[in-house]
């Protein structure tokens, strides 16, 4: 309880959040991706469309279907290739993540197809999801394309990294 | 192409289990038993941190279910032993599959517990993630934040206790540290010479554990899955932060230690390890040069 209290205090909106999130998405990024990847870039990109990062990002020869991407997504990774870019999304919440938030980001996961999604909060699932993706065990609900799935994320501010106990990786 | 390594095969919930195992771990192994036995030691029930004041058992029991998902999650068989003094979590297998062949393979097949274990030289290829998480699973059955542990100045500081036996652990621990960018202040190693410099306490007193010492503040980036020992760390950080400004630098090998220590009679003690028996040490770094310091060799 203490400790969920100060998490609260240490962020008063999503957006406080992003920096540190940015930071950490692109450090795990360069370790998984880094050395095959040309490039890594992750960006707060909770303002405007997708597609427009894209034309920004001079990746529309990428994206056959970019201009249908009229969705906003709080953080994008973008995995640069010689011949191919692949997308990372995050979905970041202050409260507890709830069924909405993931119905949400299973949606525009199936939009754009990015190689993985997160979805994240300092107060980690709410019960409902809890007991959905926990206690019944519906992981299937995770995975918008085979192989491609979406993490469930509890954020630990004082370490700056996830708490693995508490999430779906 | 790159080659497959074995770095690229590890995950968070590997390096974790990994950590504990290197921490605290035991193999049971026959024709009959494939065990690994993690034990959660505690010596008093309450434990005290700041304002804080906290039932120890209570919380590594609560802790430790969450610990046990993860790694049934992994497909590993496990369930708590609760004793007295200790907590253990015991991971069987009936039979060698995969799971427990590979990580059998990487704390290294002829060792059978902590007191000799190494960590996986896997782990200082992996990423900044899973460098993490395997200094948590060490940090969960090794790691305490006392308010006894402060420095002259007031500091509070969290110890990494290793096993007295394992001169193997310190250096490499310092090298996986150091690579996360988490600043050790001092490590206190169980040697004559740091433990009991003017030879009063007598008695082999000096033989106890290798204890790393960490600012609270600095090992906040790290802390620990069991509650109490993360709640205990929250607490002494933040007076930290209340009362210290200055950061401590990474180590970069030199001594600047002038301090001359007298001889000690133990300092041919038949159970210090061959790299450092005989010689007298007059600061902590010099024993980390003799244990082939990555800074020095």
């Amino acid at each position: 309880m203490f400790k969920l209290l100060y998490e609260e205090l240490m962020y008063n909106n999503e957006i406080e959040i992003y920096p540190d999130l940015i930071v950490w998405l692109e450090n795990r990024l360069k370790g998984d991706f880094g050395r095959k990847a040309k490039n890594i870039n992750v960006l707060d990109t909770h303002d405007s469309d997708l597609s427009n990062f894209i034309i920004k990002l001079k990746y529309q020869r990428f994206f056959p279907d970019f201009t249908t991407y009229k969705i906003r997504q709080d953080i994008t990774g973008f995995i640069e290739y010689e011949d191919k870019v692949e997308l990372v999304f995050v979905e970041v919440k202050i409260g507890q993540l709830k069924l909405i938030d993931l119905s949400q980001l299973i949606g525009y996961s199936c939009i754009a197809l990015p190689i993985f999604s997160i979805l994240i909060a300092p107060e980690g699932m709410g019960s409902t999801l809890a007991k959905l993706l926990t206690s019944f065990n519906r992981k299937d609900i995770l995975e918008f394309r085979p192989g491609r799935k979406i993490q469930v994320l509890k954020w630990d501010a004082k370490k700056q990294d996830i708490d693995f106990m508490n999430s779906i990786v | 192409m790159e080659k497959n390594k074995i770095s690229n095969f590890l995950t968070p919930d590997i390096s974790y289990l990994l950590g504990m195992i290197t921490g605290r771990g035991q193999i049971q192994y026959n024709q009959d038993v494939k065990k690994i036995i993690i034990d959660f030691e505690y010596k008093s029930q309450r434990v005290t941190a700041g304002k804080l004041d906290l039932d120890q058992k209570l919380h590594i029991q609560t802790s430790l279910d969450k610990v046990i998902i993860r790694l049934q999650n992994m497909g590993i068989n496990v369930v708590k032993d609760v004793s007295e003094n200790s907590i253990s979590l015991v991971l069987k297998w009936i039979t060698e599959d995969i799971a427990w062949l590979f990580i059998k393979f990487l704390i290294n097949g002829t060792k059978f517990s902590y007191h000799d274990f190494e960590i996986p030289e896997p782990i200082f290829e992996s990423t900044e993630i899973n460098k993490k998480e395997f200094v948590r699973g060490i940090g969960d059955v090794t790691g305490y934040s006392r308010t006894s542990n402060a420095f002259i100045d007031g500091r509070h500081r969290t110890y990494i206790e290793i096993t007295q036996k394992n001169w193997n652990i310190p250096p490499q621990l310092c090298r996986l540290l150091q690579s996360i960018q988490v600043p050790i202040q001092n490590i206190n190693y169980g040697h004559p010479n740091l433990r009991d410099p003017n030879n009063k306490k007598g008695n082999r007193s000096w033989a106890r554990e290798h204890q790393f010492k960490i600012n609270c503040e600095d090992y906040q980036k790290i802390g620990f899955y069991l509650s109490h020992k993360d709640q205990a760390l929250n607490e002494l950080a933040d007076i930290n932060k209340s009362n210290f400004d200055a950061s401590i630098p990474l180590c970069d090998g030199t001594t600047n230690r002038n301090k001359i220590k007298a001889i000690h009679p133990d300092e041919n003690d038949s159970d210090l390890p061959a790299e450092i028996k005989g010689k007298h040490f007059d600061a902590y770094k010099e024993i980390c040069n003799c244990l082939n310091c990555y800074m020095k060799n």
